[in-house]
Order: C-alpha cells, then sequence, then structure tokens
C-alpha cells in the first residue's frame, strides 16, 4: 500500500522552497523538538518508533544512537547519502526535491544525541543535489532553524555539505568518514566502531538519508504511532526504487510489509510487453535473486532475509526471461571489481579473477570447469573474510545464480551464448545509423 | 595560485579540523581550471596541512578529479546493470564510432547513477541527463548546448512514478 509520509507533496508543489514546505507544516518538529521536548526524550521517541536504518542493514536507529559515550568529547552526525548501489535512487530523490525535511530531520536527530556540527555527505555526481541542499541550508539558516541558538534556545547546530568524488566504497560508514576527513575511502578496522571513533576519533552517528527523514514525522506523532505502521518488527514506510523490464520504473513509498507482487505488478505496471518475470534483484546488485515464486513475499527486513535475500536500500531490478543470468552476474561483478578499495587480498584479487571467467564464459569461451572453479570462488571471497561486507556483496548474487540457473552457466561454460543476452530496449534506436554520418 | 585565499580561509573554517577540506577544496580547483594541477596540488595541501603526497594519493583514489583538461563535451554514460538492460553497451560503441569523439568530445562509461528510472542514465558535463536515446546523446555530444531529445533527470515521485515512467 502507498503512503506518502517522507514523499508527501514530491511532484505536486516545490518543497525545496522554505515557504511552502512551511505552509505543509514543515519544520514543525523542530519546534516541537527544541520547545518541548529534551534530548533524551526525542531519542526515546526514535527508539520506541523502532526505527531501522534504511542504508541496508536495518539495524535500530534509536539503539545506535544509545551507544554514544558520554564522556566530554564532541559527538557528530554524518548523513550517508552516498547512494551508489546500483539499483537506488531513493535518496537522489529525498535530497533533489525534498531537501528541507532531511534539513529537519538532521536537526531533530542532531539534538537528540547532543551534536552541534553536522555533514550532509553526498556521491559527486550529485552536482544537483548538493546545490539544491546547500540552498536548503541557507534558507534554513535564515528562518532561524540551523546555526546558533535556533529558536532562541541553548542549541545551536552547524551544518556543512561535503561532497564525494566518485567511489563507490565511501558508502561504507567508516570509509565515508575517512572521506570526510579527507582522506581515500578505505574502510576502518572495526571494533572501535563510530559511536565511539568515528569522525575525528569522536562519537558519530552515521545515518543514511531516508532513515533522518523519517526523524520529524516521529517527532511530531510519537514512537508508537510510527511503530504502528505496517510490519510490526519494520515498521513505517519504505521507498522502494524499481528499474529494469518494468512499464513504470520509479521510486514508490510503500507501507512496510507491502507484498512485493504489489509493487511490481500494480505500481510499477508489471513486466513490459511481451514478456514475463524472470528474476528480480531487490536490494540492487549485491543482492540474491528472488524468482517469480517468492512475489508473495512481504517487503520488509525480515521477511525478505527469511526468503534468502534482503531488502536492503530497496533498490529493486527486475529481469524478464531475455536476461541473461551469465550477464548479470559478469555486470555486477565488474562493478564490484571496479570498486574495490583494494586493501583485502580475497577482494581485490578475487573479484578481479571472477570478472574474468565470467566474461569468458559470457563470450563464449568458457571451460567446462569454470563453473565449479566459479562455485569455489564464490566460497573463497565471500563469509565474510574480508575487512568490509564489499567481498560479500561481490559473490552473492553470482552464488544465488550459480543454485537458481546452474544450467545457463553449463551452457556458457560448453561454449553457448545466450541468443537474446541482455536486449537493447526495442525504443532504443540503436541499430539507426543516419544521425551518425549527419 | 588556483584558488581564492578568502574563499579557501572561509571553506577551511567550516570544519572542526583542517584536513577535512581537501575534497572541497580540489573540487573547487576543478571547477575554476577544469582540472587537478600540481600547482593546485600544492595549493590544497597548504590549507589543509597535509602532505602534497597525500593529496595526490586523494585524487588518483577518486574517479571523478582529472588530472588533465577535459574535451569541452564530455559525456558520460552508465554501464551498470538497468542501463545495460536497456542497451547501454550498443549506445556507447554506437557514440565512439562518431567523427571527433576522443578529440571533440568524450564518451566515458561509469557505474550507475542512482537514475536507474531514466535509463539510460548518464552526465553530459556536470549534469545528469536520461534517458538517453542515440539521436539525443549524438546531438548532445556533436552540438552540446541543451541536453534536447535527452531530457534533465529530475526526481520520479513516490506514488506515480511522476516523471520516472517516462519512457516510450
Ligand atoms: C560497501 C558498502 C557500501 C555501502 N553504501 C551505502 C550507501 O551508498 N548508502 C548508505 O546509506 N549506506 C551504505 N552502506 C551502509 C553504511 O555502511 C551504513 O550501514 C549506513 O549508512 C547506516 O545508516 P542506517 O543505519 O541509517 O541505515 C554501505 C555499506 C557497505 C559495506
Ligand atoms: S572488502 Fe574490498 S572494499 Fe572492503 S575493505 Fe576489503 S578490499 Fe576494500
Ligand atoms: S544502473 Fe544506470 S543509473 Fe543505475
Amino acid at each position: 500500500m502507498i503512503m506518502r509520509l517522507l514523499t508527501d507533496g514530491i511532484g505536486e508543489v516545490d518543497l525545496r522552497d522554505i515557504g511552502t514546505y512551511r505552509a505543509r507544516g514543515g519544520y514543525r518538529a523542530v519546534e516541537n523538538a527544541l520547545r518541548r521536548m529534551s534530548p533524551k526524550e526525542v531519542a526515546d521517541e526514535v527508539s520506541a518508533a523502532n526505527l531501522r536504518g534504511r542504508g541496508g542493514a536495518g539495524f535500530p536507529a534509536g539503539r545506535k544512537w544509545s551507544f554514544l559515550p558520554g564522556d566530554g568529547r564532541p559527538r557528530y552526525l554524518c548523513v550517508n547519502g552516498d547512494e551508489s548501489e546500483p539499483g537506488s535512487f531513493n535518496n537522489r530523490m529525498l535530497v533533489e526535491d525534498n531537501p528541507h525535511l532531511l534539513v529537519e530531520g538532521v536537526i531533530c536527530s542532531s539534538y537528540a544525541i547532543g551534536c552541534s556540527f553536522a555533514v550532509i555527505y553526498l556521491r559527486g555526481e550529485f552536482y544537483e543535489g548538493a546545490a539544491i541542499m546547500g540552498r536548503a541550508l541557507e534558507q534554513a539558516a535564515e528562518a532561524g532553524y540551523v546555526g546558533e541558538h535556533i529558536l532562541g534556545s541553548d542549541y545551536s547546530l552547524r551544518i556543512v555539505v561535503h561532497r564525494g568524488a566518485g567511489a563507490y566504497i565511501c558508502g561504507e560508514e567508516s570509509a565515508l568518514l575517512e572521506s570526510i576527513e579527507g582522506k581515500r575511502g578505505h574502510p576502518r578496522v572495526k571494533p572501535p566502531f563510530p559511536a565511539v571513533a568515528g569522525l575525528y576519533a569522536s562519537p558519530t552517528v552515521v545515518n543514511t538519508v531516508e532513515t533522518l527523514c523519517c526523524v520529524p514525522s516521529i517527532v511530531n506523532n510519537g514512537g508508537a504511532w510510527f511503530a504502528g505502521i505496517g510490519s510490526p518488527k519494520s515498521p513505517g514506510t519504505k521507498i522502494c526504487s524499481i528499474s529494469g523490464h518494468v512499464r513504470r520504473p520509479g521510486n514508490y513509498e510503500l507501507v512496510m510489509g507491502t507484498p512485493l507482487r504489489e509493487l511490481v505488478e500494480e505500481h510499477a505496471g508489471g513486466i513490459r510487453d511481451g514478456h514475463r518475470l524472470k528474476m528480480i534483484l531487490p536490494a540492487g546488485a549485491s543482492s540474491a535473486a528472488m524468482t517469480p515464486d517468492q512475489l508473495d513475499t512481504p517487503l520488509d527486513f525480515d521477511a525478505m532475509a527469511a526468503a534468502g535475500s534482503l531488502l536492503g536500500s530497496a533498490g529493486l531490478i527486475v529481469c524478464d526471461e531475455t536476461t541473461c543470468a551469465v550477464k548479470v552476474a559478469l555486470l555486477g561483478e565488474s562493478f564490484y571489481a571496479h570498486e574495490s578499495c583494494g586493501k583485502c587480498t580475497p577482494c581485490r584479487e578475487g573479484t578481479k579473477w571472477v570478472e574474468k571467467v565470467l566474461a569468458r564464459l559470457e563470450g563464449g569461451q568458457g571451460r567446462p570447469e569454470d563453473v565449479d572453479l566459479l562455485k569455489s570462488l564464490v566460497g573463497e571471497i565471500g563469509g565474510g573474510k574480508c575487512l568490509c561486507p564489499l567481498g560479500d556483496f561481490a559473490v552473492t548474487y553470482l552464488g544465488s545464480a550459480l543454485k537458481l540457473f546452474e544450467d545457463e552457466f553449463v551452457a556458457h561454460a560448453h561454449g553457448r551464448t545466450c541468443s537474446e543476452r541482455l536486449q537493447a530496449r526495442p525504443t532504443a534506436s540503436v541499430a539507426t545509423g543516419e544521425v551518425l554520418s549527419a | 595560485m588556483v584558488l581564492d585565499p578568502a574563499e579557501t580561509k572561509e571553506m577551511v573554517a567550516r570544519y572542526p579540523e583542517r584536513r577535512s577540506v581537501v575534497l572541497p577544496l580540489l573540487w573547487r580547483a576543478q571547477e575554476r581550471i577544469g582540472y587537478i594541477s600540481d600547482e593546485a596540488i600544492g595549493e590544497v595541501a597548504a590549507a589543509a596541512g597535509v602532505p602534497a603526497s597525500e593529496v595526490s594519493s586523494v585524487v588518483t583514489f577518486y574517479t571523478m578529479f582529472r588530472r588533465e583538461k577535459p574535451p569541452a563535451r564530455r559525456l558520460q554514460v552508465c554501464r551498470s546493470l538497468s542501463c545495460a538492460m536497456a542497451g547501454a553497451d550498443e549506445l556507447v560503441a554506437a557514440l565512439r564510432e562518431m567523427p571527433g569523439c576522443g578529440e571533440k568530445f568524450s564518451v566515458e562509461t561509469v557505474e550507475c547513477l542512482a537514475a536507474c528510472d531514466r535509463a539510460i542514465a548518464g552526465i553530459y558535463n556536470e549534469g545528469l541527463v536520461g534517458p538517453l536515446n542515440l539521436a539525443g546523446s549524438a546531438k548532445l555530444v556533436r552540438d552540446g548546448g541543451a541536453a534536447g531529445a535527452a531530457a534533465p533527470a529530475g526526481s520520479s515521485g513516490a506514488g506515480a512514478p511522476l516523471e520516472g515512467g517516462g519512457r516510450p
């Protein structure tokens, strides 16, 4: 079921304008929090809401905040807007089309954790998003919501937009902190976790854009209200990004627990004409493939995990029967081989090796032993052997595809290629040569 | 001098620790001269209080920083899954056949741009574009200017894929 908690007004009015945003009740949460609630009360409501992190792992935000040691060191909040997992584009929409909601979420959350300096980290490719966010912060400062003595209170907060510069790994929270510190984006060894030693070795909370965008409505309506929406163990809404072979790709904000089928068939309009569903990668390129018989799985953290895959950040890629499972694996592996930061050997070397084997399979030069070779490589790279989860991400889809579509890998290993492979859209005029000579 | 000293000072002051200014200043340098020169690296290092060798290694780590001036028209096409499924490989191959590719304009591939609903998505100079087709992107790299057939990639809304479903 659609429920527009974070996306209300998008596409109808210009929420980038603070006047419009306020006229619809915007910044009421800042007023409620700062005028009527103590920081602890705000944090308690977020805990009561059981708001689970929308960046992938689903860790409860209230619990994460409670890990900050109270030892007098400054505390920081870093917003993860690196959004780079192939298939996810919900954070970009929030940043570009509802920037004040994020600012409001950052203010309420910073107040709750006692932080006076927050960083909104945006991937470098979000040129427009960074400009929009910068303007939103200026408007918020003019209106007295950001800066010294917010709304006449004792509370002060500075917020900066910090742009990445092209590196998927900076979405991993400790690599993100390195990047904010002006370094290469290499994940840190954990522990210590960011809550204990994060930005500038101080206690730090890292939450993703969508998580923080849930906070204003929790402040306004209470944690119990939020906890009552959707699945009891994964309450709230989730903005699902859906793309690939569906009629209406886009972002759809759904109540947690909405069946996958409703998203694919109703909201996204079903599979393109004349074709049928082959598989869905529900959490982008790094998730185990799901098949048509799993369409009744509820879209929430636990149900998707029980189904053998992941809700993750809900970047669903839908593939119809023309899609080659081997080619999908190759594209994914090239991505991870390219994005590996190079620190761990299994990830750095393994992804390149898998990519090479997949490339020869896909190109019809496969060898009969390649399927077994891939199976053993999945075991060698995955299973938490690396410093950060990217190593696991790199072989999750492959591992699932080797089980679900083994026959395709075997056929490729015997020198066959798919007749249709990954098809170009019939509408793309790629074959027409006339514009080239003009 | 690549950077404006007054602006640099103001940017350093935004952060609790100086070294955080490395990426913002590298961006500023690239905006001003189109790439990251040795001179820029020296200035960033001095402002951030870190060795120039460290700034260099940061520049090479992040793919969006360039060490050379790019052509005036630069198209980066997403090659990740949803865009590949929409024919990104074929589009790139066709564009690279066009006369002038490599000199007057460049066509590169990049990974997912978080605009998969607008597949084939791309970045033209510094703006997100998509959905790209051959006619539109050929015009873009040949004539530059407004994106023409390649509509700017706004976001799709939620509830109805407002602009997101705008594909034929
Ligand atoms: C390789 C890798 C890439 C990641 N990329 C992102 C990302 O682009 N955006 C994001 O929000 N979280 C990403 N994460 C998850 C973050 O590390 C972190 O868990 C998240 O930002 C926490 O926010 P949340 O608790 O609000 O979900 C990534 C994790 C890994 C291991
Ligand atoms: S698993 Fe890969 S990306 Fe993660 S730290 Fe190791 S080498 Fe870097
Ligand atoms: S796959 Fe191309 S923008 Fe995401």
